[in-house]
């Protein structure tokens, strides 16, 4: 090209021309390229026709526009292009810059406004770290007997029965119906039985201790679950006398040393439903503990064989001892194959029923049900609230729900935190809107601001809460009883989960405060007229309303719950549990000095009395059907103790008719004690000198009645008990335990005494012994546990609660410091101020407390419904929560207003 | 002269006619629609840039760049198959206009108002 005349350069001319225009952002680079060849095709035509490079220059430069105008133009197709996102590439850099711009202010806001987003920040915190925990505690829960390669054919058989009265479902069953489900069922693959062997006393040489989780299996048993073996194969449990340690049993017993192929005793040699048992061991194999999130739990596992009992029961469809296991085919239909196994028990019970003297068509023509269900085993540790679990724990999935539901809460409660104080900080922010919407902001640009500032707030939210939980770990599961991890937040799923919680609690808490500021007419608000707030000011008491509501509600549940649990440690068991210490006696370790013992005993000075019996309250007691004088063939259930003649005296129990047994008396063979209730069920009106008929054993004759007392949990109310002296021989048990009231102020003293005189009669034999008021309040763990976790999750409501209130509070005062001068120079007192800065809130915080009561009650109704035993849900809780939730509230709205009341008006009315 | 505003308005319709033709670039379609309206129809050259490419928004016409005889780069537009309906709409719009104002001016009508 290159038109040149004299001393101008076209080329160098067009380059300024366009150098002037690359700096407008209305032009892109391809826009300048088009007008630049627009230039040149027009002065090449005009120079074509005459005029010099110069003037032609001129000429078409005028006709293409002034800068101005052409900017314009350009602009304006520009902003429509940026908004359809024809050029992606440009449009994502807008973006980029934006969101970096958007961080910058979110940062400065956070930054100018410490004190609200220190507010924001820790009850977000709290509230992500609470469900962050519970999340924890509910996955753990979730995932139990999840590591079974086979894990979702593995199915247990639940005895499904309803005979006599009574119907239930439970987890034992009986020996033979695996054999037949696997000969019988097609569609089962394998079977495996497992038989909890109890408490017994395992030595090695000279050392000894009690074992409670023994456990007799199948062979099949390491073959159908995955409890991997460190040493020994899958074979290990074939023979008798073989038994497999965890790692933690053989480190007990071995130490360092190669446990494989050691000798092991385990209980004494023996006669057993008349086969002999022998207690001699050989160690084969090595497992590694099993997971805490398995409901098999077991520390040796022995082979079946090994017990005579579980064989001699072959034959017995009504021996309900063994927990049966069965793996199905992939392609198994679980509903047709229990169909089957009624006819299959149709078939095979009634001649076991004969041999025990019942008849199987009875049962069934009573409409009574004798039957298996299959429960995938996954459903087990959740799902067996009333089965049962004989080989390990059960969880409640109510208490989960509740959990879940609390957890939510508290993050509600954190997410209302930033919503209100968002909103309410509206007025600061008010004047921002206006000149950003002024100046051009769309109203999308604005809520992107406010939606990064609460996501941000919530990155830095979850950061501290990730660092609380880490801290709270430890103390949390000592409550909960688990040992949880934080080590799945480093898993991509933890991590999502994680991501998610921030965003979705940053856009819960940023969503409606964005709406709202952005709905700012900037003309009204630069006027300062938009801020009479009405329409925010009723939302925000709404949601603090909400907030106030829910931690009423959990400060008045975790009261009732407490209330329950106090009823029980006070309430009247019929028996003397302070003091009461209880030694075992298991597998007769005192053999035949038992007696001797307590004799011994009762000579010491710090006990006042002991006792031997078949067993005490909360522990075992022995069932069975027995006739009653004058009520012909009909058969009473009656559970009861095998005693002697201290336990009346040694439990304090009160005798109300006849009397108890008398020392030494030969009238105490063949005779009994009734409670209360069993006199009433049995329809006795004088039952002293009545006799009771244990069917095949003979006849006792009640020679007193006692007050009714708890022998069990106070899930269950009482039910017809006796107290059979030892001396009649009634029935045969194998345990027993030996009762010492002592010295309530001198326990240790006390101990030292009975361990003493153990050592003395059993000196190889371990010395085992509990408290009776701790195994009572041991049966309520569980409702302990959730007691605790109400406590703590109430308390961080309410503590999230209140930081919200402070920071509500802060802002009402900061708004009305002017009237707060102008009423004070007027003469109002400070008290008075304080009155009307408290009245707004008070007001809220009684509206909760209204809608709280309610809600608690109905829940504590729903709860208390499970024990047969339950307080008197009273006025109180709801009043004491209520009362301390307005105490809170005013106290935190109260030191503002104080604060505010006491300032010089004179400053304050400078303030603006 | 013709107004600035019926300038505007008739700068899609005439652009989109221009390039049902065949396609074309900015300095041939000014010179075209200088020559059309035999110099009545003035746009201001840089005008029709911005109404090019909001119409290529629209995705009524599309552009290639591409080298001239001489060697220099320009940007073609040609009509999209959209472009062609809305031309078509465009048509009939402006031959109802067309067909009002004819009427009206034609020769039986009462144009002067009454005084």
């Amino acid at each position: 090209m290159g038109t040149s005349m004299g001393n101008f350069d076209l080329d160098r001319a067009i380059k300024a021309w366009r150098k002037g225009l690359t700096r407008n952002r209305a032009f892109f680079p391809e826009d300048l390229d088009e007008l630049e060849g627009h230039l040149r095709d027009h002065i090449e035509e005009l120079t074509a026709s005459g005029l010099t490079g110069e003037d032609a220059l001129q000429a078409a430069l005028r006709r293409l526009g002034q800068h101005r105008l052409l900017e314009g133009e350009f602009r304006k197709v520009r902003r429509g292009r940026s908004k359809r996102a024809a050029s992606w590439r440009s449009d994502s850099a807008w973006t980029v810059a934006l969101i970096g711009n958007y961080l910058r202010i979110a940062t400065r806001t956070l930054r100018r406004h410490a004190f609200f987003t220190g507010l924001n920040v820790a009850g977000l915190a709290v509230g992500l770290a609470s469900c962050l925990l519970i999340l924890l505690y509910l996955q753990s829960e979730f995932s139990y007997d999840r590591f079974h390669e086979d894990g979702d054919r593995i199915h247990r058989l639940n005895w499904d029965f309803a005979w006599d009265g009574r119907e239930g479902i439970g987890s034992g069953t009986p020996p033979p119906l695996a054999a037949a489900l696997r000969d019988e069922i097609a569609g089962v693959e394998a079977v495996t039985r497992l038989y909890p062997i109890g408490d017994v006393i395992v030595r090695r040489a000279d050392r000894f201790f009690t074992e409670g989780g023994i456990v007799a299996v199948d062979s099949s048993f390491l073959r159908m679950f995955t409890f991997p073996l460190v040493r020994g194969n899958a074979d290990a449990l074939g023979a008798p006398g073989s038994i497999v340690l965890t790692e933690t049993a053989a480190r007990k017993y071995f130490g360092e040393d190669n446990p494989m192929g050691q000798p092991l005793s385990v209980g004494e040699d023996g006669v057993v439903f008349g086969r002999p048992y022998s207690s001699n061991f050989t160690v084969t194999g090595v497992a590694q503990d099993p997971p805490e999130g398995s409901h098999i739990q077991f520390d040796m596992l022995t082979s079946m064989p090994s017990h005579p009992q579980v064989e001699q029961f072959d034959w017995s469809w009504v021996w309900m001892q063994v927990t049966t296991y069965a793996r199905v085919s992939p392609q198994a239909n679980v509903v047709a194959m229990e169909e089957q196994v009624t006819d299959l028990v149709a078939r095979r019970a009634p001649a076991a029923f004969t041999r025990v003297g019942f008849s199987f068509d009875e049962l069934l023509a009573a409409g009574g049900r004798w039957d298996f269900r299959f429960q995938p085993i996954h459903d087990v540790y959740l799902g067996s609230a009333d089965i049962g679990n004989r080989v390990g724990p059960t969880g409640s999935i109510r208490n989960l729900k509740i959990f879940g539901v609390v957890a939510l809460f508290v993050l509600l409660i954190a997410c209302i935190n930033a919503m209100n104080l968002s909103t309410a900080r509206s007025s600061r922010r008010a004047n921002e809107v206006g000149v950003r919407k002024a100046l051009g902001s769309a109203r999308s640009g604005l809520m992107a601001q406010f939606l990064t500032e609460s996501i941000l707030f919530s990155l830095i939210a979850t950061v501290l809460a990730v660092a609380l939980a880490w801290t709270l770990l430890g103390p949390f599961n000592q409550v909960a009883g688990k040992s949880l991890s934080l080590s799945i937040l480093a898993t991509p799923s933890g991590g999502v989960i994680l991501l998610g919680a921030m965003l979705g609690v940053g856009l819960l808490s940023g969503v409606y405060p964005s709406l709202y500021l952005s709905s700012f007419r900037p003309v009204e608000v630069l006027k300062g007229r938009a801020l009479s707030g009405h329409r925010g000011r009723r939302f925000r008491s709404v949601l603090v309303v909400v907030q106030f509501t829910i931690s009423i509600a959990l400060i008045a549940c975790t009261l009732l719950v407490r209330g329950q649990m106090d009823f029980f440690r006070d309430m009247d068991l019929g028996f003397e549990r302070q003091g009461v210490m209880v030694v075992s006696n298991h597998d007769h370790r005192l053999g035949n000095s038992a007696e001797a013992f307590v004799d011994v005993l009762m000579e010491q000075g710090l006990v006042e009395s002991a006792s031997v019996s078949s067993g005490v309250p909360t522990t075992f007691s022995f069932e069975d059907y027995y006739k009653v004088d004058g009520r012909g063939d009909e058969q009473f259930e009656m559970a009861s103790y095998l005693v002697d003649d201290h336990f009346v005296d040694t439990y304090g129990l009160e005798v109300i008719d006849g009397q108890a047994f008398q020392p030494t008396s030969p009238a105490n063979r063949r005779s009994m004690l009734l409670n209360q209730v069993a006199v009433n069920q049995f329809g006795l009106t004088d039952p002293v000198g009545k006799r009771i008929t244990y069917p095949g054993v003979g006849d006792f004759t009640v020679i007193g009645v006692v007050r009714d007392f708890n022998f069990r949990s106070l899930d269950q109310p009482i039910r017809p008990f006796g107290l059979i002296h030892e001396s009649s021989e009634a029935y045969q048990i194998p345990n027993s335990s030996v009762s010492v009231r002592v010295a309530v102020d001198r326990l240790q003293e006390s101990i030292a005494v009975v361990r003493a005189e153990w050592e003395r009669f059993a000196p190889d034999q371990p010395f085992e012994y509990t408290f009776m008021d701790q195994n009572l309040e041991a049966q309520y763990a569980e409702e302990r546990r959730l007691e605790s976790l109400f406590l703590i999750f109430a308390a961080l409501a309410i503590l999230v609660a209140c930081l919200g209130l402070l920071g509500l509070a802060a802002f009402v005062v900061e708004r009305r410091t002017k009237e707060i001068g102008i009423r004070k120079s007027l003469g109002a007192t400070d008290t008075s101020l304080v009155q009307l800065l408290i009245r707004d809130f008070t007001k809220w915080v009684l509206l909760a407390n209204l809608l709280a009561w309610p809600i608690a009650w109905m829940w504590v109704q729903d709860w208390l419904e499970d024990f047969a035993f339950r307080t008197e849900v009273s006025l109180w809780p709801f009043l004491v929560a209520g009362l301390a939730a307005l105490a809170i509230a005013v106290l935190t709205v109260g030191l503002q207003a104080a604060r505010a009341a006491r300032a010089d008006p004179v400053t304050a009315l400078r303030y603006d | 002269m013709i107004s600035k505003e019926l300038v505007g308005a008739s700068a899609r319709p005439i652009l989109l006619s221009i390039l049902s033709r065949g396609e074309s670039y900015g300095y041939a379609i000014l010179k075209q629609v200088h020559d059309l309206s035999e110099g009545d129809l003035e746009w201001k050259d840089g005008m029709l840039y911005p109404v090019l490419h909001r119409l290529q928004d629209e995705q009524l016409i599309a552009s290639t760049w591409r080298k001239s005889e001489a060697g220099r780069r320009r940007k073609y537009y040609r009509l999209t198959p959209q472009g062609e309906q809305a031309l078509v709409r465009e048509k009939k719009n402006w031959l109802c206009v067309n067909a009002i104002l004819a009427a009206l001016w034609g020769p039986d009508l009462e144009l002067t108002p009454a005084i």
